[in-house]
C-alpha cells in the first residue's frame, strides 16, 4: 500500500508543479510578501475576456448614444434661444405612439423619452403626446378631430349665413322706425333715449380690468393669445405630427381617410353587414351605400342603441371601453366625395386657434425596431450592442421634424414609410391580426385626393 | 338637513368662521402659487438673466411646468379628500 502510494503523490506534486507556471518575481517582491505575478489560468483568461468585452461594448454603445443624443440636441439649441413674445404659444406638435407588436406601450415609450423627447425639448417646440393601449384609438382619435373641425365649419357657415340674413332685416327695420321716431319724439324725450342707452352700453361694457389690478393701465391687457402656428401661411410650415412605429402611422392615415371622406355620422350597419361588406366588396354593396345614407329615424335609434352601451361603460370602469367603429373602409374611399367644406382653396384652420387642420400639418414617421420571441434572441443581442445608429437615426429624423425640413407627400412611396419594421413583426401575431381583420396587418391604402394634401419630413435634408 | 338629530349635515357657521375659512382657503391658495412660481422659476429660468425677455425653451418649459404642477396639485387633492371621507366616515360607524 504504501509503496504503490508515494509513487502517484509524487506523480500529482509533479502536475501540479508543471501546470503551476514559475510567473515573474524578484527578491525585492519576495521580501516584500508579493507572491509571484503570472497570469491566470486558460479557462479565468477566457472568462474575464468575455465578461470585459460585453461589458465594455454595453458602456461604450451607452456613451455612444448619449453623445449622440447631445450632438442632435446642440444642433437643435439655437432655435429654443429665440424670443418668443409672452402671448404667444410655440409651434406644437403632436405625437402618435403605439405599442410594438404582442409588447407593451413602455418599449415605445423607451424609444421616446430617449430619443426623441429631448430633442424636441431642447428645441423649445411644445408637444403634445397621445398614446394608445388597443389598435385603433389613434385612428379614431384622428378621425374625430378631423370631423370635429368639419362640423364646426359647417355650423360656422351656417351661422354666418343666419347672420348675415338677420343683420339684413334688422338694418331695414331700424331705419325704417328711427325714421319714423325721428318726425314723433321731441328733441328731450331723444336725449333721455340715448342716456339709457349709454347705462345700458357702460354696464355691459364694465370691467373691473379697466379700474384696479394688475391688468389696469397695462399697455398689454388686450393681446389675445395667439398660436405661433396659426401666424404662418404655409400649413406645411406649422405643427407636425410624429408617429412612433409603423402601425401608429398606418392607423393616422387611416384616420385622416376616415376623417374627410367617412361620413360625420356614425354608420348604421351592424357588424355582421360590415364583415359582410368587408368579405364581398361587391359592386352591389357600393351602390347600396348612397341608400343607407343616415336618416333621422335611424340615427335616433343608433343612439338608442349607443346609449345603453355608455351607460353600462361608466358604471363598470374596469372594462375598456371598446374601440369605435370605422366610419368607412379603405375600399370605399374611392366612391366617397370629397366633403364641400374642405375643398376651398383657403388653408382650411382650426376655428378656436387659427391653427392649420391637422391633416395639413407635415408628418414624421420613426421606424420602431422590436423583435421578440426566444428564436431571435441572437439577432436582438446583436441589435443592442447597436443602439447608437437606431439613436443617430432617430434623433436626426426629429431633428428633421424641428427644423422643418418638408417635402409634399408622394403616394407611390410614402405609404411604405418605415414598412421594414413589419419584418419584426412576430409571424403569428399578424396572422392573429388577419384573422379579426386588424387594421395593421391589412395593406395600407390610400385615395389621392386625400394624399395630396398631406407632406412629409424627410430626415435625409438634414446636414450632418 | 338633520331630522331628529340625524343626519348629520355640517354644522352652521357664523360669519365669524366663514372669513376664518376663507382666510385659510386664500392662504392655501398664495402658498401654492408662490410654490408654483418657486418650482418653475427655478427648474426653466436660467439664472444669469441675458435677456429680460422669456426665449422659447424657457417659455414652453414654463407651460409645461404649470401645467404639471396643477395637474399634481389637483390629484393630490383628490386623493386627500377621498382619505378624508373615508377617515370621517369611519369615526362616524
Amino acid at each position: 500500500m504504501a509503496t504503490s502510494d508515494t509513487p502517484t503523490a509524487n506523480a500529482a506534486a509533479d502536475v501540479v508543479t508543471k501546470v503551476k507556471k514559475p510567473g515573474y518575481t524578484n527578491p525585492a517582491f519576495k521580501a516584500m510578501g508579493i507572491p509571484p505575478l503570472r497570469i491566470p489560468s486558460r479557462n479565468w483568461m477566457i472568462f474575464w475576456t468575455v465578461l470585459t468585452v460585453s461589458i465594455s461594448g454595453i458602456v461604450y454603445d451607452k456613451r455612444q448614444q448619449k453623445k449622440i443624443t447631445d450632438k442632435w440636441c446642440k444642433a437643435v439649441e439655437p432655435l429654443s434661444k429665440e424670443k418668443l413674445a409672452f402671448n404667444e404659444k410655440p409651434r406644437k406638435i403632436t405625437v402618435f405612439i403605439a405599442p410594438p407588436p404582442s409588447d407593451y406601450l413602455d418599449t415605445s415609450m423607451t424609444v421616446w423619452r430617449r430619443f426623441v423627447k429631448p430633442v424636441l425639448f431642447s428645441s423649445g417646440v411644445d408637444y403634445d403626446v397621445f398614446t394608445e393601449e388597443k389598435q385603433g384609438l389613434i385612428r379614431a382619435e384622428v378621425a374625430e378631430r378631423i370631423r370635429k373641425l368639419r362640423r364646426e365649419l359647417l355650423d360656422n357657415e351656417a351661422e354666418l349665413k343666419r347672420l348675415e340674413n338677420e343683420r339684413r332685416l334688422w338694418s331695414r327695420c331700424k331705419t325704417a322706425i328711427s325714421k319714423g321716431l325721428k318726425y314723433v319724439k321731441a328733441a328731450e324725450e331723444l336725449d333721455e333715449e340715448q342716456e339709457k342707452a349709454l347705462a345700458v352700453k357702460y354696464k355691459t361694457e364694465f370691467d373691473y380690468r379697466n379700474l384696479l389690478g394688475v391688468y389696469y393701465k397695462n399697455p398689454d391687457r388686450d393681446l389675445n393669445t395667439v398660436d405661433q402656428d396659426a401666424l404662418v401661411s404655409d400649413p406645411s410650415m406649422a405643427g407636425g405630427v410624429i408617429c412612433i412605429g409603423r402601425g401608429a402611422y398606418k392607423e393616422y392615415i387611416d384616420g385622416v381617410h376616415e376623417g374627410i371622406l367617412g361620413p360625420l355620422e356614425p354608420p348604421l350597419k351592424e357588424e355582421a353587414a360590415k364583415i359582410e361588406t368587408e368579405i364581398q366588396k361587391s359592386a352591389q354593396e357600393k351602390s347600396e351605400e348612397p341608400l343607407t345614407e343616415p336618416t333621422p329615424v335611424e340615427e335616433t335609434v343608433e343612439e338608442k342603441q349607443g346609449a345603453p352601451a355608455s351607460a353600462d361603460g361608466e358604471e363598470t370602469p374596469e372594462a375598456p371601453k371598446p374601440v369605435p367603429q370605422r366610419y368607412i373602409y379603405p375600399n370605399e374611399y374611392s366612391d366617397a366625395n370629397f366633403p364641400s367644406e374642405l375643398s376651398t382653396s383657403k388653408v382650411i384652420r382650426e376655428l378656436e386657434s387659427q391653427t392649420p387642420a391637422i391633416y395639413l400639418q407635415p408628418i414624421l414617421v420613426l421606424p420602431m425596431p422590436n423583435l421578440s420571441g426566444f428564436l431571435n434572441i441572437p439577432e436582438r443581442i446583436y441589435r443592442f450592442y447597436r443602439t447608437r445608429y437606431v439613436a443617430d437615426s432617430f434623433c436626426k429624423a426629429t431633428t428633421s421634424c424641428v427644423l422643418q425640413k418638408v417635402r409634399p407627400f408622394s403616394s407611390s412611396i410614402d405609404l411604405n414609410l418605415a414598412v421594414a419594421e413589419e419584418a419584426d413583426w412576430p409571424k403569428k401575431w399578424v396572422e392573429q391580426g388577419k384573422e379579426k381583420g386588424s387594421e395593421w396587418v391589412s395593406e395600407l391604402k390610400g385615395d389621392d385626393r386625400v394624399l395630396n394634401l398631406l407632406n412629409v419630413f424627410e430626415s435625409s435634408m438634414v446636414d450632418e | 338637513m338633520s331630522f331628529l338629530g340625524l343626519g348629520g349635515g355640517q354644522p352652521q357657521m357664523s360669519s365669524q368662521q366663514k372669513v376664518s375659512a376663507a382666510e385659510a382657503e386664500l392662504d392655501l391658495v398664495t402658498d401654492m402659487f408662490n410654490k408654483l412660481v418657486d418650482n418653475c422659476h427655478k427648474k426653466c429660468i436660467q439664472a444669469s438673466y441675458n435677456e429680460g425677455e422669456l426665449n422659447k425653451g424657457e417659455s414652453s418649459c414654463i407651460d409645461r411646468c404649470v401645467a404639471k404642477y396643477f395637474e399634481t396639485n389637483v390629484k393630490v387633492g383628490e386623493n386627500m379628500q377621498k382619505l378624508g371621507n373615508a377617515f370621517g366616515n369611519g369615526g362616524k360607524f
